[in-house]
């Protein structure tokens, strides 16, 4: 018995991780940082010939994106050219820009604005230079409570579900930046080094200690002359006597 | 110690062990406040912590100021249920709320919530953890509360173990697959990571079953009915669900007259009065007119007929003449698979967090399998079920059950959104844990050892798999 719980357990864990290592090699994500808006509805106006922006974003750390994905509704006409900005929230010089040329329809939309790592303040900005107004996804002010949208300088009173991207990393390669993440707003004491020790535990301490107790459980099993009896006896608990019919102690023992 | 630790069987050694670290690593990957009600949960002890009260005043706002300013800083209400927004992971927005935090009182929340009607025994346990961490942020305290109910896991999956003991005897890799249901299913550690009176109330009522069962089974000695009705008094003082533990309770009250019936009446009675005196009184206390939450309906103004549709169509399809009975959070799916299966396998987050649907239709293969192999356990031991044992089993499920649908059915009616969550059966955890124990049973004996071992080890890969999920959710 001991030899099979063994077998059965360590063959299943090995396909098992490896299936977990597969899908964490072979699926990622592309977001460096989303402003907390989700694309609820059209809400945020871009006008012909107007600009609308989402001000001002703190990128955590800095960190590098190339690329800015939104929700547009065209209301069923081509989408006119749309002009991607990144520009210092003080008002600072263009930083990067990017273009969707005309013609596109409704839906979700990536417009690669090339690289950009500031840890400054942003903006990001929406130039309609067509004649057909559209409209972004996004959601009442409240939902991103640092930065605002603005139609022309005014405030609008709701957000842009905006995200800032770069090209996809697996999930394994992001594991140390989820790990930097995840340790905001946190316990004092939990950090990156928490979640490696935790990892470490979880995907090697744990699957030792469940081959270690199955094979130590099959041979005990396999050492207890009243077990191996029982192997062909019903596995629910059979009519029983009082205790006085019961070895003594036998009750504690399990 | 070491001796004591040395007579622990390995097996159940390694599932304390595991769902001790699988319990922590949920406690410390969910982001504050992303489990179900846990804002709520964490005012409540943080309500007694703070002033040494109760929840409910209707004079106090429901949160304090530190919860509300650390919940907006990490955008915390906006991120719950919807999967497109991602917590606060800018440093800089971190400082920024750490620059003002120690300033914005604790003790200035405690309104009424849907949580502030709840006993209070699970919120003074997590008390103390959040007063461990009293010199912290809300960020240290809500960890401390969340290891504090953590630590209930290993007794759920003590109880499970004690219970599959009492049911198959003497069987360690048996006891091993009972108790691996509560340590590796990644939704009773989620839920067992986060500030709630569950993870104390899972623990409980294992220990009741498991209590329950010994007592049956010995014709209930005095010794062993009173810890199990000490139990059933904790639980209720736990969690109001547990009032669904009384008809079992009942039936061991039952079984303890009748096996006594040839004693003298007089002690038969002292003997129920040590049992029903305390019993009562918890009730008479619970049920004091401001435990009584707004969403209780009393039976006087229930349609019984349409509540039988509405159970009959929450398992199986409408029959020709059938009104309909929209079960609105379902909006037309099969409510077995969307609530059963899918929260019970796994919906982190607010619910929000899952799979693709095809996962959950496997799963829900899977389950029917385990399920279907049980009850061929069960066939194969007729002949030699303790009948009481297994009518407090049942009866002990059904009411739970029972009690979920009469208050899922009469919020419904109340026109809300609907009460049933997959995890408000995880106080029979332990009975899960015993039907698949009892699937491996019937499995034949050359190959039992390899399935039994590779059952533990996939629902471990499973839970990898939850946790991931849950990290990608927020983190990616």
């Amino acid at each position: 018995m001991r030899k099979r719980a063994i077998i059965g357990s360590v063959a299943v864990l090995a396909v098992g991780l490896v299936a977990v290592l597969a899908v964490g090699l072979t699926r990622g994500s592309s977001l460096v940082y989303a402003l907390g808006a989700a694309p609820a509805g059209p809400v945020v106006p871009v006008p012909p010939g107007g600009v609308t922006c989402q001000t001002p974003i703190s990128v955590p750390d800095g960190a590098e994106f190339d690329r800015v994905a939104f929700t547009v509704r065209t209301a069923g006409q081509p989408g006119p050219a749309l002009a991607v900005e990144i520009r210092r929230a003080d008002g600072g010089p263009l930083l990067t820009s990017g273009a969707l040329p005309a013609g596109y329809g409704d839906g979700a939309k990536v417009v690669e604005v090339g690289r950009v790592a500031t840890p400054a303040p942003i903006a990001v900005c929406l130039r309609n230079g067509g004649a057909v107004p559209i409209a972004i996804y996004g959601q009442p002010t409240i939902a991103s409570p640092r930065t605002n949208a603005t139609v022309d300088g005014k405030l609008i009173g709701f957000d842009m579900a905006i995200t800032l991207n770069r090209e996809q990393r697996s999930f394994i390669a992001l594991l140390p930046t989820m790990a930097d993440r995840a340790s905001v707003f946190r316990a004092g004491w939990v950090g990156p080094f928490t979640y490696l020790v935790l990892a470490l535990l979880v995907v090697i301490g744990v699957p030792l200690l469940l081959v270690r107790g199955l094979a130590a459980a099959a041979t005990a099993d396999d050492d207890e002359p009243s077990a191996e009896q029982r192997e062909d006896e019903p596995p629910v608990a059979a009519q029983e006597r009082p205790q006085e019919a019961r070895p003594a102690g036998a009750a504690k023992e399990r | 110690m070491r001796d004591g630790l040395r007579r622990i069987p390995p097996g159940l050694g390694a599932m304390l062990a595991v769902s001790a670290v699988l319990a922590v690593t949920w406690a410390c990957v969910t982001p504050a406040f992303q489990a179900p009600d846990e804002q709520r949960h964490y005012t409540y002890t943080q309500t007694i912590a703070e002033r040494f009260a109760l929840p409910g005043d209707p004079d106090r706002p429901g949160f304090s100021t530190q919860v509300l300013d650390g919940m907006a800083a990490m955008n915390a209400d906006q991120v719950a249920g919807q999967r497109a927004v991602k917590p606060e992971w800018g440093p800089a927005a971190e400082r920024a709320w750490a620059a003002t935090q120690s300033a914005a009182p604790r003790d200035d929340g405690g309104g009424p919530s849907p949580a502030s009607t709840y006993p209070p025994v699970s919120y003074a346990w997590e008390a103390i953890g959040y007063r461990m961490a009293a010199s912290g942020t809300v960020f240290d305290q809500l960890l401390g509360a969340r290891l504090m109910s953590a630590f209930w896991l290993p007794f759920t999956v003590l109880g499970t173990w004690l219970l599959a003991g009492e049911l198959f005897g003497r069987r360690r890799l048996l006891q091993t697959v009972a108790a691996s249901v509560p340590a590796l299913a990644p939704m009773v550690a989620f839920i067992s990571g986060s500030v709630s009176p569950d993870g104390m109330l899972y623990a409980v009522w294992s220990f009741a079953l498991w209590l329950g069962v010994r007592a049956v089974k010995r014709g209930v000695p005095v010794k062993d009915g009173l810890a199990f009705f000490a139990l059933v008094a904790l639980a209720c003082m736990v969690k109001a669900t547990s009032f669904a533990l009384l008809p079992a309770a009942l039936l061991v009250v039952a079984i303890g007259l009748h096996s006594r019936r040839s004693h003298a009446a007089a002690r038969v009675i002292r003997l129920a009065a040590i049992v029903v005196v305390p019993l009562v009184l918890i009730l008479a206390w619970l049920f004091a007119p401001a435990q009584i939450s707004d969403t209780k309906a009393s039976a006087a103004g229930t349609n019984w007929r349409e509540m039988l549709s509405y159970a009959w169509q929450y398992y199986l399809p409408r029959v020709p003449g059938q009104q309909d009975y929209p079960i609105r959070p379902i909006s037309g799916g099969y409510p077995l698979l969307q609530v059963w299966i899918t929260q019970g396998w796994g919906a982190f987050g607010w619910l929000e967090v899952k799979w693709a649907a095809w996962v959950y239709r496997v799963l829900g293969v899977i389950t029917v399998g385990i399920g279907a192999l049980a009850m061929a356990a069960l066939w194969r031991a007729r002949r030699a079920i303790d009948w009481r044992v297994a009518g407090f089993l049942a009866l002990a499920c059904l009411s739970l059950l029972a009690g979920l649908h009469w208050t899922d059915y009469h919020q419904l009616e109340a026109g809300s959104r609907g009460f049933m969550q997959a995890r408000y059966l995880f106080p029979v955890i332990a009975v899960f844990g015993a039907a698949l124990a009892a699937a491996v049973s019937v499995v034949p004996t050359r190959i039992r050892a390899a399935v039994a071992g590779g059952t533990v080890a996939g629902l471990f890969v499973f839970h990898l798999f939850a946790i991931g999920l849950v990290v990608a959710r927020f983190y990616a």
